[in-house]
């Protein structure tokens, strides 16, 4: 192992870790990054090439993800497990230093499906779902985008008509859907009111055994294999008047928005799991690789590039920490979200990509993880919103200015 | 939709296809029709099997393309800067049929036109040529990538014949192919020496020939590269390459390809920008085409202005290879620029697709996928860089072992 070179770096981060992060988390934090890093080692690593091959979600992990605690990570009550933003960080970045297949399960099936009852449901649906989602024995997922609706929800056409006698009708269609064909429950939104109008839109909480609801698996993804996306189609759902999401605070689009935001706030860590488990393992293999009778280590543009991602990884630990701890004093502003979701992707897939060119022909086969990460972070760049979107939010929180919609 | 605008229709905006001889651009027409017709529409399901299509070989040698610069023996005889264009178009469908090209015709054909007799020339070329046995060319090995000169494959003379042991890797066809150029380094004079190896007419290896295809791989899945055991390997005397003395025999057949990559990136460069164009006025947000917007607007600009860049250094990169005035500094600073600016386009446009982007039916994740091989293979950019480097400097910074 190459870490008998390294041996003057104790810092449960590892060798990425050149500016002190260690210092940063207190011993019951890293204890939870810690027991997350065990369980990844001993149930991820030793299958993620295969899953990702073969295009599998390992389902049957849901309950072992439940035992360790880490669905609903961050809410409280009903069974959740209560912990601070900061721990809930460390695990997503643990998860996807091991997949970011798995970390995109924890946060649909906690931060959106579970943050979204947890946030708008009633009390009902909160004892009826959130414990049994806790330990891994049901799965949520969220309905929002759809195949004509990506960056601008707004112009959702899926309706929600109640009728005369309360119950609602669901009809339409909703695509690249995070475990759709394995959930037991959906939350679906769709416009109560006139369509490109985002105040009339309104969740509901469907049993995926609704009469009408179907979900098909999208095939052909070069991206976050071992994770399963599909498409919703509701066909006349009927729904009792009490499957809508209840609460003020889910009228219009800043229902779907706050689960979102805590999806967000997973991925600023988690995106920084994928880059530090490709710099490992690029420090890895330039320390054992021998070319010209010297290992690739020694050459000044390998240790400069090494230095430039360890430079990169510190920082972006240093901003998902600003955010976790200012997260865990109150709530964030949507500019200190879009801030870290936005460079933090865009550095991490940087840092996967130099990586798998280090590796050489090495790297395209998935032996070697900076490939799989690199081609999974496309999936986590362009969810929960791209670059622009990220941009152009903090954009208007510069100049007071929306630059969304083209002038009319 | 808004319609295609003539850029779009055809990435060529500095109009340099329009100085090309009636020749060449029915050339660059027929591959062009080639590859949209029969391997656009079959490759992402093999590509996502990991197979090859060899239903596609009968249309390939319809286009007369198969063998390139190879003049004579049923060969096109093409010029530096056809072959550059038939790279190119075949980049612009899909990496993987264009390495099992480069590797068949220029690399493994190839060696054999330039290092073998006019005997080995008869013998095997005029059925490569037609298809009927398809070849590979097997030089790198596990521990010998970038210094290739190192190679540790040996060979030893027996009466008439070689014995050869050694462990070759990324062998593209190398599993699969009839005619497989092998280097090995002669025991008795330290020199590397080609040796070819054939299929026996029931279509197997020779004893000590074990291929297996390297599974697991990412990126040009529809071409099958293999890791190659090779103990107590029996080659006949008259199956040894009769010119070639030394690794600058290998140096002989990689510079009468050099450059095939840069053409391959500027193809996978043309696909980017045209899948991503083509998506930008398709796709509608907030009640606009995506193209609409100042942010989309200056990525394709930026993106037009690489692939413009990119075509004019492989213009003028034919022109020099074939006036024999392009050296190998030359060579890698075209190859660097072309596939840094490749790889960007194709990742940019992939990320302009959004979630689509990600799927195999908008080709772009293939492109760019692909891309990281092209990126490796013939040099990677840091070796590149090195080459350009010492040119610059007088000095060699390959390693530090020599100073």
């Amino acid at each position: 192992m190459s870490t008998a070179f390294h041996s003057d770096t104790d810092s449960f981060l590892g060798r990425a870790d050149v500016v002190g992060l260690d210092s940063l988390f207190s011993a019951e934090e890293k204890a939870v990054a810690l027991q997350v890093r065990g369980f990844v080692d001993e149930h991820i690593r030793p299958h993620i090439a295969r899953w990702y091959d073969d295009a599998v979600f390992p389902h049957e992990i849901v309950p072992e993800l439940g035992r360790l605690g880490v669905l609903g990570m961050p809410y409280e009550g009903h069974g959740m497990p209560g912990r601070s933003a900061v721990e809930y960080g460390l695990a997503a970045q643990e998860l996807e230093a091991g997949d970011s297949g798995l970390r995109t399960f924890v946060s649909v099936q906690g931060s959106l499906a579970m943050g979204a009852i947890h946030k708008h449901g009633s009390e009902e649906q909160k004892e009826h779902w959130l414990p049994r989602m806790t330990a891994g024995e049901a799965v949520g997922c969220f309905g929002l985008t759809e195949p004509g609706a990506g960056s601008d929800p707004a112009s959702m056409t899926t309706t929600a008509r109640q009728e005369a006698g309360g119950d609602w009708v669901l009809n339409g269609t909703k695509r690249w859907i995070g475990l759709g064909t394995i959930a037991d429950v959906a939350i679906v939104w769709a416009q109560t009111g006139e369509i490109g109008d985002g105040r009339g839109v309104r969740g509901f909480v469907v049993p995926t055994d609704t009469p009408g609801f179907t979900a098909e698996a999208i095939t052909g993804k070069l991206s976050m294999r071992a994770s399963i996306q599909t498409e919703l189609h509701l066909e006349d759902v009927r729904l009792p008047a009490d499957a809508i999401l209840p609460a003020d605070s889910a009228v219009g689009l800043r229902g779907p928005f706050q689960c979102l935001n805590e999806a967000r706030y997973g991925i600023i860590w988690g995106a920084m799991g994928a880059a530090r488990d490709s710099f490992d393992a690029v420090l890895d293999y330039a320390m054992q690789r021998q070319q010209f009778g010297v290992p690739l280590a020694s050459h000044q543009l390998t240790q400069a590039k090494l230095a430039d991602m360890a430079v990169a990884i510190g920082k972006g630990y240093l901003l998902a920490h600003q955010i976790g701890r200012a997260k865990d004093a109150g709530p964030l502003t949507p500019a200190m979200i879009s801030a870290g979701k936005l460079d933090n992707c865009r550095v991490a897939i940087g840092i996967a990509r130099e990586a798998r060119e280090m590796l050489g022909g090495n790297g395209i086969t998935l032996e070697h993880s900076p490939l799989r990460h690199a081609n999974n972070l496309e999936s986590v760049r362009t969810y929960e919103g791209t670059d622009e979107v990220h941009q152009l939010t903090l954009g208007r929180h510069l100049t007071g200015i929306g630059a969304f919609a083209p002038a009319r | 939709m808004a319609s295609l605008t003539p850029v779009i229709e055809h990435p060529d905006f500095l109009l340099l296809d329009e100085e090309l001889d009636a020749d060449t651009l029915a050339l660059r027409d027929r591959v062009r029709s080639f590859a949209l017709e029969h391997v656009e529409p079959v490759i992402n399901d093999h590509w996502e099997r990991a197979e090859f299509p060899y239903g596609i070989l009968p249309a390939l040698r319809e286009t007369g393309i198969v063998g390139t610069y190879i003049q004579g023996y049923g060969c096109p005889g093409m010029s530096r800067l056809q072959a550059g264009i038939v790279a190119r178009e075949m980049g612009r469908v899909d990496g993987s049929v264009n390495t099992f090209l480069g590797v068949h015709a220029n690399l493994g054909m190839g060696s054999i036109y330039i290092l073998g007799d006019e005997e080995q020339r008869q013998r095997w070329l005029p059925a490569m040529a037609r298809l009927e046995k398809t070849g590979a060319f097997a030089l790198t090995e596990p521990a010998h990538g970038s210094d290739s000169v190192s190679l540790e494959t040996s060979a030893r003379r027996d009466g008439d014949s070689w014995i050869i042991d050694g462990h070759k890797r990324w062998i593209g066809n190398g599993a699969a192919g009839d005619v497989i150029v092998l280097y090995a380094r002669d025991e008795a004079d330290g020199q590397v020496k080609a040796f070819v190896v054939e299929k026996d007419d029931d279509g197997r290896y020779p004893e000590g020939y074990s291929p297996e295809v390297i599974t697991g791989k990412v990126a040009k899945r529809a071409i099958h590269q293999a890791d190659i055991r090779i103990e107590g390997l029996r080659v006949p005397e008259e199956n040894r390459l009769a010119n070639c003395e030394s690794f600058a025999g290998v140096n002989r057949v990689l510079k009468a390809t050099r450059g095939g990559a840069s053409w391959e990136a500027l193809g996978h460069g043309m696909a980017a920008f045209e899948i991503a164009a083509r998506y930008s006025l398709e796709r509608e947000q907030f009640s606009a085409p995506i193209g609409s917007y100042q942010l989309v607007q200056e990525k394709l600009a930026t993106m037009l202005s690489d692939l413009v860049s990119m075509q004019l250094m492989c213009r003028r990169m034919a022109e020099l290879a074939e006036d024999d005035r392009l050296t190998d500094p030359m060579a890698s600073l075209v190859k660097m620029t072309t596939s840094r600016k490749a790889l960007a386009m194709c990742r940019e446009a992939r990320d302009l697709l959004g979630g689509q982007g990600l799927l195999l039916e908008k080709h772009i994740a293939r492109h760019m996928t692909d891309m990281e091989v092209v990126s490796t293979y013939e040099g990677t950019d840091s070796m590149q860089a090195l080459i350009v480097g010492r040119e610059i400097t007088g000095i060699s910074a390959f390693t530090r072992k020599h100073r």
